[in-house]
């Protein structure tokens, strides 16, 4: 078979499968249509349980004669119009699909008349295509669904279909289970022309609880407890039955989601979780409960049906519907009488006794619950040796010979030399003379910052080591690094910074070395780290005479160190002796 | 020069610090030559004795397991085990995960955000080579989450609550978690608490705790020590 696309009326009976399971649903979705139309009297006329007819009836707003066509398309609506509509949908239906499925698996007749039309008009859709056929008609302000034969050009799901008797226990449940939810609407429900359900307006506490004795029972509406409840933006309120006289069947049990009937899994965990304990495990608790909160904080498109949904904040939801339950059954064990107060739930504390409340340490170590403070504490802390080690970076960058003046200055040769050019003269020092007197450019160019090593180094130490090391403490100290001791090691702790990475076990014998005189100052230091024997590092020296360079007093001094190669002497020596 | 355990908690944070850092580097057998106790041969069955010797000699309150080490100063204190390179051996225990009475908790006012507001952090040698006693503490220090470890560690939380409180426990795997998780704490797997199940219902289950990941604790350390 080749791809094609599909033909509208085969397209909708296909969504028809989801949407239209039985008569009931049918009756569940254009009751749901007639209530987002304001209608606040809806009368049902049933025959044979539904396979042959089902009629609403409604007081609504009506469907203008130009929009008739389009009401009975697929993907029509009138109740959303963006995607920004998706995220907060506050009507029962909005997918545009009821019916355009319904129409597709019955024959279904549309008759409407808004109030701003002197007549009314009548619809059906027909054949593969569902061509729309519009005539006149009479009918009071309103509309008027006629579905009859529902299922006949579908019979795989008319096999489906129970004894009439079943099929109108299941319509008249689903009319009980609207009922409740909206009180200030008018309901009734007739079956092969007798009226068998009649619920009037209820416009008082007294008869609305005469609905809900009408629908789950005298007893129900006798002995319930009623339910105010509100935390943050969530509310919860109803009836539910003292758990001492819960049911043998759970045919008790309403749940509605912002006036939309619901069997959610979270909301029926929570209730079963606030009834455990106190319910026999073969009896089914009974409610009926409403909960609301902010239509952007729950998602329905979740299932064409809207049997569940999808919060936001579920935990949220989940822990207020269990302590707000939970509360209620309390006061009941506890015969405390419940008022019908309005119940605001306190924040939840955990109960155990290990939060005390946090001391205003100093500032740097405090954070917010909000999170927004952490960092800029953290950067405070740290700021200051973070500052030192960039300063001591920048110290020992290498020198880039891209930079021809700076480059230019000076050759290392390979006796461990200097050669430098100033001023038109070529000299030479030793390559630690460099270092040296780079070591005793003054401090506030190379600032102290001590940084933590993650495993202090350590050396075992006899009691002449020891010695020194208690006279050495303060000194280097002061050169940054932390010596410690215990009777048999002396260690370092901390370090200047950015020098973390140096081999420290190799380095601590030396500045613990006997044969060295103070002072113990930067210079001291500087031979300690790099010793004459070594090899000089070209970085080291690179970084030295770039200090140098900026500080004119020890550019001085090394220049009066060194000597002026006097080459054009030597020059003329050579070419005269030549 | 060598410390001694402190006689009382600390009256400030300064004097905490000056007190962890006065031990960094030192040995726990040194450590419990000062306090005069035992080192155990190995930590197979006293795992806690790092922990309490370090609160001797830094004045933690003791008793109390579910409550902050220095409840004053409002930290908490936690050694953690470190292989020569640096790096962490072992997911750091934060702190018993409740399983019922968790309606309504949210992660300000949870135990784990109590925690791990600021934590002392004790590294300390933990090659399995090395004998306990000769075991070396490295530097300690002061750390709080920042910005964004503490939305990760919030968003954890979260996670792993929501299934506690809907019925999921037993669908919460180690993997769960990027940088706090959540497994059977009790070293005998046959010890069982309370816990709510799918529908609601009460079920058994293993005792859990939270942890922190390596990952985690190792950037902590690197943030640090870098």
């Amino acid at each position: 078979m080749s791809i094609q696309i599909l033909p509208a009326q085969l397209a909708n009976q296909i969504a028809a499968g989801e949407v239209v399971e039985r008569p009931a649903s049918v009756v569940k979705e254009l009751v749901e249509n007639s209530l987002d139309a304001g209608a606040d009297q809806i009368d049902i006329e049933i025959e044979k349980g539904g396979h042959k007819r089902i009629l609403i009836r409604d007081n609504g707003k009506g469907i203008a004669r130009d929009e008739l066509g389009l009401a009975l398309s697929r993907h029509a609506t009138s109740k959303i119009g963006t995607l920004d509509d998706l995220e907060c949908i506050v009507s029962l239906g909005f997918r545009g699909e009821a019916l355009a499925s319904v129409s597709s698996v019955a024959r279904l007749i549309l008759t409407s008349r808004p109030p701003n039309q002197s007549e009314a008009w009548q619809a059906r859709a027909e054949g593969r295509d569902m061509a729309v056929d519009i005539q006149p008609a009479a009918h009071p302000v309103g509309t008027t669904v006629d579905v009859v034969d529902l299922f006949y050009n579908t019979p795989a799901r008319r096999k489906f279909l129970r004894t009439e008797k079943t099929e109108f226990q299941h319509i008249d449940e689903v009319l009980r289970r609207i009922a409740l939810s909206r009180f200030d609407v008018a309901f009734s429900l007739k079956h092969n022309g007798k009226v068998l359900r009649r619920f009037p307006r209820c416009n008082s506490e007294d008869t609305r609880l005469k609905r809900v004795a009408t629908i789950a029972g005298n007893e129900f509406a006798q002995q319930a407890l009623v339910i105010h409840s509100d935390y943050q933006s969530l509310k919860l309120d109803g009836w539910l039955l003292p758990p001492q006289l819960a049911r043998a069947q759970n045919d008790g049990q309403y749940v509605y989601v912002n006036g939309r009937m619901m069997r959610d899994k979270l909301i029926y965990h929570a209730i079963r979780q606030a009834f455990e304990g106190l319910v026999d495990e073969q009896r089914y608790p009974a409610f009926v409960l409403f909960l609301s909160l902010d239509a952007d904080q729950v998602d329905v498109n979740v299932h064409p049906a809207k049997h569940e949904v999808r919060f936001h904040q579920a935990r949220l939801v989940h822990d207020f519907i269990y302590r707000a339950l939970d509360d209620v059954l309390q006061h009941n064990l506890t015969q405390v009488d419940q008022s019908a107060e309005r119940q605001t739930l306190a924040p939840a504390v955990p109960d155990h006794d290990y939060i005390s409340p946090l001391r205003p340490a100093r500032s740097d170590h405090q954070i917010s619950d909000g999170g927004s403070r952490p960092a800029a504490a953290r950067s405070g802390a740290t700021s200051a040796p973070a500052a030192g080690y960039s300063r001591y970076q920048q110290l020992m960058s290498p020198q880039t010979s891209a930079d021809p003046t700076q480059s230019s200055h000076y050759w290392l040769l390979d006796d461990g030399m200097v050669a430098l050019f100033d001023e038109g003269q070529l000299r030479v020092c030793s390559a630690q003379q460099v270092i040296e007197v780079a070591s005793r450019v003054p401090e506030e160019d190379k600032a102290v910052v001590s940084q933590p090593l993650l495993m202090p180094v350590s050396v075992s130490a006899d009691s002449g080591l020891l010695h020194i090391a208690q006279q050495r403490y303060e000194p280097l100290l002061a050169l940054g690094i932390d010596i410690g001791w215990t009777g048999q090691r002396i260690m370092v702790r901390k370090v200047p910074a950015g020098m973390r990475q140096q081999n420290w076990a190799d380095i601590l014998p030396r500045l613990l070395s006997e044969n060295a005189t103070p002072p113990f100052d930067q210079a001291w230091l500087q031979r300690v780290l790099h010793p004459v024997s070594d090899n000089i590092d070209e970085n080291q020296l690179t970084s030295a005479l770039k200090l140098l360079r900026h500080d004119p007093e020890g550019w001085q001094t090394l220049l009066q160190r060194s000597a002026v190669m006097p080459v054009a002497s030597w020059w003329k020596e050579q070419h005269n002796n030549g | 020069m060598l410390p001694v355990p402190a006689d009382r908690a600390p009256d400030s944070v300064n004097t905490l610090i000056k007190r962890a850092q006065a031990l960094a580097g030192l040995s726990l057998g040194e450590l419990a030559l000062q306090a005069n106790v035992q080192v155990p041969e190995h930590f197979r069955r006293e795992k806690g004795f790092t922990g309490q010797l370090l609160e001797r000699f830094l004045g933690a309150e003791a008793g109390a397991k579910a409550q902050q080490d220095f409840p004053d100063l409002g930290i908490e204190l936690k050694s953690i085990p470190i292989d020569p390179s640096g790096q962490p051996l072992e997911t750091t225990y934060v702190c018993y995960a409740p399983l019922l009475g968790v309606a309504g908790i949210d992660w300000a006012s949870s135990n784990v955000c109590n925690k791990l507001r600021h934590v002392l952090w004790v590294p300390i040698e933990g090659d399995r080579s090395i004998p306990p006693a000769e075991r070396r503490l490295g530097t300690p220090f002061l750390w709080s989450p920042n910005a964004d470890q503490y939305a990760i560690l919030k968003a954890d939380w979260e996670e792993l609550m929501e299934r506690v409180a809907l019925g999921h426990v037993d669908s919460i795997t180690a993997r769960l978690g990027q940088a706090l998780h959540m497994r059977p704490k009790a070293a005998d797997g046959s010890a069982l608490t309370d816990a709510i199940g799918q529908e609601g219902q009460r079920i058994r289950t293993r005792p859990r705790g939270f942890y922190l990941r390596t990952t985690f604790t190792a950037q902590i350390l690197a943030d640090q020590f870098g």
